[in-house]
Order: C-alpha cells, then sequence, then structure tokens
C-alpha cells in the first residue's frame, strides 16, 4: 500500500504554501511541532509574517522561549528568576530567535521598539516585502513610566534593557549603511530635543538615536521591500538634515517599492519627484499632513465617472482650484493609487484630474 | 469544441475544451499539440474516479474568472470564495479530497487546488501537534537535542 493522499499532498511544499495561507499562526505553530520534517516546512511560514500586535505572535515567542529555557539545565533554571526575564538577558534572547528565523520573514510590522533593535541587529532579516513599524505614542515619551512597550504582563520574555550602557548607543556597523545615516542626522550631542514642549533627558534622546539608527539600518537592508510604512513621519526618533536626501538615498535603492505609506514626509514638491527618485511606486499613503490647506481642498465637483478617463494627459495645466493641483505635473501621472489624510484618489477611475475622490 | 482525457487507469472522458481548459496543463498541451486531437490526453497520475470529480468540478466552474497566481505579498490574503456548491463538492471522504488535491495540482486546476488546500487546512485547525501526527500517521523523530518534546507539548497545552 502506498502512502495515503494526505500524507502525499503535505509533502509537497508547493501545496503546503497554500495550505498554510488558510493556518493561522497558531495553527501553523503547531504544525511545527508534528515531526522534523514538518518543522522543516512550517518554519518559514511561521516565519513568513510576523505582527507584533497580533496575540498569536506571542504565543509564538513565548512558545520559543519556554523551549529555549526548558533546553536550560534545571539548575540555571532555578536561578532565573521571573526578575531576570526581565532584565536585558531578554533581549539577548530576542534577538537570537531573530537571528536565526529572520530570514524567513517578509511581513514584519512592529510597535515594539525591542524588535526593532532585535531584527536589526540580527542582520539576517534581509528578504522583507513589507516593513510597517508604528510606535504610536511610545516615541514621544520615552520615560513614562509605562516604559517604552506597555501592555507586558509580568512573566513576559519582553521585557526592554532597564539599562543600556552608553556606549551601546553608536552602533558600530562597518558598512555604508552608516556613513549614510551619519550624513543624513545630525550629530546626537548637538542635537536640542524636537520636542520642545517635552523636557527629555540626555539619555532619552540617545534612546532616540539608537532607535533611529536600528530603524535605518533594518530599512536599507532590505532592498526588496515592495510596502514600506513610514507611518511615524521620517519614523526617525531623530531630526533629519534633508528629508529629501533620506528619501532618495532609501528610496532610490528599492527596485521593487510599489506601496509607500508616509506620515509628512513628503510635500507636494516631493511627490512630484518621488516618480524620479522611486519609479516603481504606484501607490502612496500620506498621513495626518496639512498638505491639503484650505485653498487645496477639493472643490467637490461632480465626477460623472463616465469611463472616458486616462486621456485628460493635458488637462488641468491653469488649474489652481482645489486638488487639480495634482493634475499638472506628468511625472505624478504613474502614480496609481493616492491617499492623503484619507482621502483616496484613482487614477483610471477619475474624471480631471485623473486623481478624484472615490465616492 | 470536444476534448478527450484519458485517466490512468485507461477510462476516457469526452468534455467540452473551455471545460478542459480549467487545467493548465491541459491548456498548454492543447496548444502544443493541435494538429494531434485524434488522441485521448493522457493523464498518467490521474484516476478515473479522481478524474471525474476534476471534471464535475470543471464543468460547474467552467465560466469562472481565472485565478492570477501572482507571488506578490498580498497574494496570501486572498481567500477563496466558497459557494454552496462547493461545499456540497467537498462533502466526500477525507482520502478522497486529498486525493482530488493531488489531481488538481498534477493538472494545475487552481481553483480546485485552493479549495482542496482550504479543505485541508480546515482539517489540521485547531489540532495538537500530536493529534496531527495521529490523522497522518507520522511519527515524531526529534531527537532530544532538537527538541524537548515533552515541554512543547505541554506549553502548548497551556497556551
Amino acid at each position: 500500500m502506498t502512502e495515503s493522499a494526505r500524507s502525499r499532498v503535505f509533502h509537497i511544499p508547493e501545496l503546503l504554501n497554500v495550505v498554510a495561507s488558510y493556518l493561522s499562526p497558531a495553527d501553523i505553530l503547531a504544525c511545527v511541532q508534528v515531526n522534523s520534517r514538518w518543522n522543516h516546512y512550517f518554519i518559514p511560514m511561521l516565519w513568513h509574517t510576523i505582527d507584533d500586535d497580533r496575540h498569536s505572535w506571542e504565543r509564538i515567542l513565548v512558545a520559543y522561549y519556554r523551549d529555549l529555557r526548558s533546553s536550560v539545565p534545571r539548575s540555571e533554571l532555578n536561578k532565573s528568576s521571573s526578575s531576570s526575564i526581565a532584565d536585558g538577558k531578554s533581549e539577548a534572547w530576542v534577538r537570537r530567535i531573530f537571528a536565526k528565523y529572520g530570514q524567513y520573514i517578509r511581513v514584519l510590522k512592529l510597535h515594539w521598539v525591542i524588535l526593532v533593535h532585535a531584527t536589526s541587529t540580527s542582520r539576517v532579516c534581509t528578504n522583507l516585502q513589507v516593513l510597517e513599524i508604528n510606535l504610536g505614542k511610545l516615541n514621544v515619551d520615552w520615560s513614562s513610566k509605562s516604559g517604552v512597550i506597555p501592555r507586558l504582563p509580568v512573566d513576559h520574555p519582553f521585557q526592554s534593557e532597564q539599562t543600556t550602557r552608553m556606549s551601546e548607543f553608536e552602533l558600530k556597523v562597518s558598512d555604508p549603511i552608516m556613513s549614510i545615516l551619519k550624513d543624513a542626522f545630525r550629530a546626537p550631542k548637538k542635537v536640542q530635543s524636537r520636542y520642545d514642549d517635552h523636557l527629555v533627558s540626555e539619555e532619552e534622546l540617545r534612546k532616540g538615536w539608537l532607535f533611529t539608527q536600528h530603524y535605518w539600518i533594518l530599512v536599507l537592508a532590505n532592498p526588496a521591500l515592495q510596502r514600506l510604512h513610514l507611518a511615524q513621519g521620517e519614523t526617525l526618533q531623530w531630526p533629519v538634515k534633508s528629508k529629501e536626501f533620506i528619501i532618495r538615498k532609501v528610496l532610490s535603492g528599492m527596485t521593487s517599492l510599489k506601496d509607500l505609506c508616509v506620515f509628512e514626509i513628503l510635500d507636494f514638491t516631493n511627490i512630484w519627484r518621488l516618480h524620479e527618485i522611486a519609479p516603481t511606486v504606484d501607490t502612496v499613503t500620506i498621513l495626518s499632513t496639512n498638505l491639503l490647506s484650505k485653498e487645496h481642498e477639493y472643490d467637490g465637483r461632480d465626477d460623472d465617472d463616465d469611463g472616458d478617463d486616462d486621456d485628460d494627459d493635458d488637462d488641468g495645466g491653469g488649474r489652481s482650484d482645489g486638488m487639480p493641483i495634482l493634475g499638472v505635473n506628468p511625472a505624478i501621472k504613474k502614480i496609481l493609487r493616492l491617499e492623503i489624510d484619507g482621502l483616496s484618489f484613482h487614477r483610471g477611475r477619475a474624471r480631471p484630474p485623473f486623481l478624484a475622490p472615490e465616492p | 469544441m470536444k476534448v478527450t482525457l484519458e485517466s490512468s487507469d485507461g477510462q476516457v472522458f469526452t468534455v467540452d475544451k473551455e471545460v478542459a481548459e480549467l487545467s493548465v496543463i491541459i491548456k498548454e498541451m492543447l496548444v502544443i499539440e493541435q494538429a494531434n486531437q485524434d488522441h485521448p490526453i493522457p493523464l498518467l497520475n490521474v484516476g478515473a474516479v479522481e478524474l471525474a470529480k476534476v471534471i464535475e468540478y470543471c464543468e460547474h466552474h467552467r465560466n469562472d474568472p481565472t485565478i492570477d497566481d501572482d507571488e506578490d505579498y498580498d497574494s496570501r490574503k486572498k481567500p477563496i470564495e466558497m459557494d454552496d456548491w462547493d461545499k456540497q463538492f467537498t462533502i466526500v471522504n477525507k482520502e478522497m479530497m486529498f486525493e482530488l488535491i493531488l489531481a488538481a495540482n498534477s493538472m494545475q486546476v487552481k481553483p480546485l487546488l485552493h479549495l482542496g488546500c482550504r479543505y485541508a487546512a480546515d482539517i489540521v485547525k485547531r489540532m495538537s501537534p500530536t493529534e496531527i501526527r495521529d490523522l497522518f500517521q507520522i511519527d515524531d523523530d526529534f531527537t532530544p537535542e532538537e527538541q524537548d518534546k515533552i515541554e512543547w507539548e505541554k506549553q502548548w497545552t497551556k497556551l
């Protein structure tokens, strides 16, 4: 009797890929524990998409954590009380996990500073297609009692390092990335707090600098990104000399970038130049900007959607009212979809200007 | 226009060309062998029972739009639409359904492949590693160095 069909199905990697697309991370976590063959197949799928905002991700890491701990000799285990989990060792542990599995990550969505540091220092998270880092409000107040990582259960492996040695604020990376960063950002010592209404200590500023370095190392290490989400503005915890410089340096190396989400990093001039810099981008989302000043608001003209679009290339040349300003520059016509402050504009579905609000 | 297909056990089926063309493999064969259509197309990996089922599926879905199989970053997010007919279709014994997945794979009938894989995923869902091993009759071959198996299982029940 030959092998059963069910076993054969689960021996064909292409099929497993499809099967896994219908499984939750928790289900895939069970699959990696079945046997070594399943482990081999499912590990890349388990790590394909990492979103630390999802509960399943915590489960996965906790499982790894416990697994790791179970391999520690009992004598060691007794020594490591829950308090030692909270110290710097935990960060080293998360880094080890990412160093081992970071190569498999394609979609990375992070909210926790510690994980940004871990992915960057792993140096193997270089196959990303989607990167979204959003620290929410955390970045503004590094010193708050809730700490860099809120929502932490007591016995939780992800505590940020309580103390960081000053020497660690400067990453020692011997490649051109660091020189780009140094060029782009002002040297940390001379900088005034960018949050002028907050009191920000020198250490907090330095933490911001550290994070900034990690963040951009991660971005620059992933030239194959298709979607980049810079939701936190520069997602720089550090003032930048020139936004355009950053955009040029970062985006020009990304030949497959199609989808860019930014936070007031672009002004209108930048949008027009975006096509020169990153010709593959066809979707741009801009969050929380004041780009649509009052006189630039869409004037509400009806779009009658009669489908004869895309033939209005020279339309709008003389317009100054409202959104038509987007239509005058030929460069931007490569952008298929543009969202500004929640308003969505699609090329092809719109009347002149080619970018008009969705119904 | 009609096309004849021959299963691995020698049974011949005659179907409309457009139905047969839901199989990427057959579609490609028809392009190459346009002149030579008096012979049935042999499907060496597909038995008559499975082929009949595959044809039944293709007959029903003959007018569906084709699935684009792009490797885009969001391609994993597109769940396949399952209508009542599809649900009815998947009510067969498990082994048959897995045979169908293999048949759909060898014939490259993409929508059926996705339907089958979704079925397979539904079976595995919420199972523990032990339950999966039982289902697939496979042994746990982890060495102690690889993993502390018992510890893993304990963790699983805790999660």
